[in-house]
């Protein structure tokens, strides 16, 4: 969790779809039996005799690629729940974890938006309900906030819209 | 040239280089997990999640390394 300033109010986290997470598990899970699929299937195929030796250092080297596969695993979870928005009654956190080591904190400030896009296309993402979401900002150094695969993209306008809003409201009283 | 290679292939497969390399891997693995660990708690990570990561991710991964040993043990006793 980022800190916030003091008397700033946190409104709502935005976060990945879990279909997302669905797709990384199964693209690890399959990744995990490929071996033991190659090995079979080539096995099968060159008529593969293995001796008692070679059979233990294939398992040694199958079960290093399961400790790889299970702590990419959770790399991925890292990186999908850490992957956060947090939208807050004065200002947007954008926090984009890549990774173990790459880390990217940035504060959008409600003066600067724009313009808030939502893009949901494709079957999965209709059905689901899931899409991006994509903020624009003025100025010279406008920059574009992207959240892929955000969980309910309408809503998630909706309150940036409104959360907007009440900051212009409370600025011009 | 084959002597050269023919060394170099019996000193990469003796078992106490594969046991020196995957103790490596091992630390390496240990040091990265200690790493997510701090990553989740310092940065959103609830309570019930790290009991996910305590209960789920440690005792899986335990397990792994504890059969990649026995099999590099019945490797190195052939």
């Amino acid at each position: 969790m980022i800190k916030l300033e003091k008397g700033e109010k946190l409104i709502y986290e935005v976060h990945k779809h879990s279909f997302v997470f669905v797709v990384h598990t199964t693209k690890v899970f399959v990744f995990s039996v490929a071996p033991l699929f190659l090995v079979t299937v080539l096995g099968s195929i060159f008529s593969l005799n293995f001796s008692p030796k070679t059979l233990w250092f294939l398992i040694f080297l199958y079960m290093l690629w399961l400790v790889v596969m299970w702590m990419r695993y959770f790399v991925e979870w890292t990186d999908y729940y850490l992957d956060t928005w947090y939208v807050t009654d004065q200002k947007i956190y954008d926090v984009l974890q890549t990774g173990f080591f790459n880390r990217e904190v940035s504060v959008l400030r409600y003066e600067n938006i724009e313009d808030v896009t939502v893009r949901v296309s494709g079957l999965f993402p209709t059905l689901l309900d899931f899409g991006d979401v994509h903020i624009q900002t003025a100025g010279e150094d406008s920059s574009n906030f992207l959240l892929t695969s955000a969980c309910s993209p309408k809503e998630v306008r909706e309150i940036i819209v409104s959360a907007q809003s009440a900051y212009r409201d409370r600025g011009s009283s | 040239m084959v002597t050269i290679w023919n060394s170099f292939i019996g000193n990469v497969t003796a078992p106490a280089f594969i046991w020196l390399l995957f103790s490596v891997f091992v630390l390496i693995v240990i040091g990265l997990s200690i790493f997510m660990f701090r990553l989740w708690r310092d940065y959103g990570g609830q309570e019930k999640h790290m009991l996910v990561m305590k209960i789920v991710y440690v005792p899986v991964l335990a397990i792994f390394i504890l059969l990649a040993a026995l099999a590099l043990t019945a490797f190195s006793f052939l």
